[in-house]
């Protein structure tokens, strides 16, 4: 590229190399320099400007280099901390604040505990046979499946949002930075900054899936942290002790909060197990004569007898629904 | 595309290839993600290789002990420009009050006495390009790139704005860009060689 025909750039460029660029400024040129030519051209300014006298040119140390003299920095921070705790008695007096603060805070807290048999502190939100759709007072959206329980106490929000669920529910959370959102599922805590996403916790094996659709939430179990970005699955497993993330989330199992799905050229009797457990309806037909349809189609948001015309089209079958049955007929695939 | 099914251990199913993202690791990504542009950055404001160093290395222990935090990799690298360019600041404001107070130990600039042929002539070179600028645009250059005034000195100086400083600096690096276009290729091969 060339900068003779981008002014902005060529000024941008100066403000950066005379040490004049703020911290955003900085950003918008490392990233214009993530194209080589850009790259080059810049190469030759900078090169232009530190041939100039009076100036050295800048000679960054080996990344790998600079890194092996910031790690023991990183590990002794803790041990420095303790040191100057023994022999800095202003730091003391600060302790010994910090120790009646936080034993006033920690009785308050064992009031509260002693509440838990007062039914009117907490708000259930329980789903048995239906999927309930709610807003809590924060205005955050959330959709409890089947057999799930969500939990929070009456003064939900101060300070901060804290919830605990059983089962599977989605959420859209309301972004508030001051108030953070935090789900207790077992012994995994969830801690939300701004997003939607879906949890499940699979009993009995006692494993908890997080999807996440926009925005990124924070999973915290067995003293660790794992950060779940847009499009990835965090996946926490008691018994094995581990906490997962993974590059892929898979809309199609929490239809049954978005009534979206997306269906890629997949088995259409996986098609209708997704079906299954969105709607909480049973497929019946001959899986042998069905055994070679594949489908492709994308909802949006659709209802159950939609879905099953665009089907019945697509695959040239008939389906009819009676109750929480659905009947499937027709020639099959070939 | 993963399917999760009820009941389905997590050791049969396909996440257990999948890798495992401690933010030690994404730290450590960060790192050599962003070291070196970060010292570019740095060096831009101090202009001191070993400065330049501290204060990255400093803004990265920062980022350590907020890893719990803050976001990978989107808000960790808005926090490390904005510390690294902070650090930097404070960094002149102190090397400032120290001269002030000590200037015996302000450090004696580099000069280099002994110059080749090529380079005498590729200095040479430079300052006709120098001169050639339109005058108010070489006014700023050399206010800024040579006296290493600010832009917002200079600005109050030749009483312009701050605005009209970037709009001729950028003029004046084109223009010498297009004039040492030849000499510009060989100092890459200096420089980074």
């Amino acid at each position: 590229m060339n900068t003779a025909n981008q002014p902005d750039m060529t000024e941008l460029i100066g403000k950066y190399l005379a040490g004049e660029a703020n911290p955003t400024e900085a950003m918008q040129l490392d990233d214009w320099l993530a194209d080589a030519g850009n790259a080059a051209e810049f190469q030759r300014m900078a090169a232009l400007w530190h041939q100039l006298p009076g100036e050295t040119s800048p000679q960054p140390p080996a990344s790998s280099l600079a890194w092996t003299e910031l790690e023991p920095l990183l590990h002794s921070k803790p041990q420095r901390g303790i040191v100057r705790f023994v022999f800095n008695r202003y730091v003391a007096a600060a302790v010994a604040g910090m120790l009646i603060i936080l034993s006033v805070v920690w009785f308050n807290r064992r009031g509260k505990e002693s509440q838990a048999d007062d039914p009117s502190a907490y708000v259930m939100q329980t789903a048995t046979q239906e999927i309930k759709s709610t807003t809590l007072p924060d205005s955050t959206f959330i959709t409890v499946n089947q057999h799930s329980e969500v939990a929070y106490a009456a003064d939900f929000g101060k300070p901060d949002r804290q919830l605990s669920l059983q089962g599977e529910c989605y959420f859209d959370v309301t972004p508030d930075k001051q108030h953070p959102f935090i789900i207790q599922v077992a012994d995994l805590t969830i801690k939300v900054v701004g997003t939607s996403f879906n949890v499940q916790e699979i009993t009995p094996s006692g494993h908890v899936t997080v999807q996440v659709q926009s925005g990124v939430v924070q999973l915290y179990a067995l003293g660790k942290m794992v950060t779940v970005q847009k499009g990835q699955s965090g996946f926490y497993h008691k018994q094995l002790q581990q906490l997962y993330v993974a590059n892929s989330i898979d809309i199609n199992s929490f239809g049954y909060a978005t009534r979206s799905f997306s269906f890629n050229d997949i088995a259409f009797a996986d098609a209708c197990r997704y079906l299954e457990q969105a709607f909480h309806v049973s497929f019946m037909m001959d899986k042998q004569v069905f055994a070679g349809c594949r489908l492709t189609a994308h909802f949006d948001n659709k209802p159950l007898s939609y879905i099953l015309d665009v089907i019945n089209a697509t695959l040239n079958i008939s389906s009819r629904q009676e109750g929480d049955s659905v009947f499937i007929t027709g020639n099959g695939c070939h | 595309m993963i399917l999760i099914l009820p009941g389905q251990p997590l050791t049969n199913s396909a996440h257990h290839k999948q890798v495992y993202i401690p933010v030690e690791n994404l730290y450590k990504q960060c790192f050599h993600e962003y070291f070196e542009k970060l010292f570019g950055y740095a060096f831009t404001i101090v202009k001191d290789n070993a400065e330049a160093r501290d204060i990255v290395q400093s803004a990265f222990v920062k980022l350590w002990e907020k890893r719990g935090e803050i976001n990978f990799p989107g808000a960790a690298r808005a926090y490390l420009y904005t510390t690294v360019y902070h650090l930097a600041l404070n960094t002149i404001r102190d090397r400032k009050i120290r001269e002030r107070h000590y200037p015996d130990m302000a450090p004696v600039a580099h000069v280099n006495s002994i110059d080749t042929a090529q380079e005498k002539e590729i200095k040479a070179r430079i300052q006709q390009a120098i001169d050639a600028l339109p005058p108010r645009c070489r006014e700023v250059f050399c206010k800024s790139r040579l006296e290493g005034k600010k832009y917002s000195t200079i600005a109050a100086e030749m009483d312009i704005s701050v605005k009209t400083v970037e709009v001729h600096m950028g003029k004046a690096l084109k223009l010498l860009r297009e004039q040492l276009a030849d000499l510009a290729s060989i100092w890459i091969i200096f420089l980074f060689l």
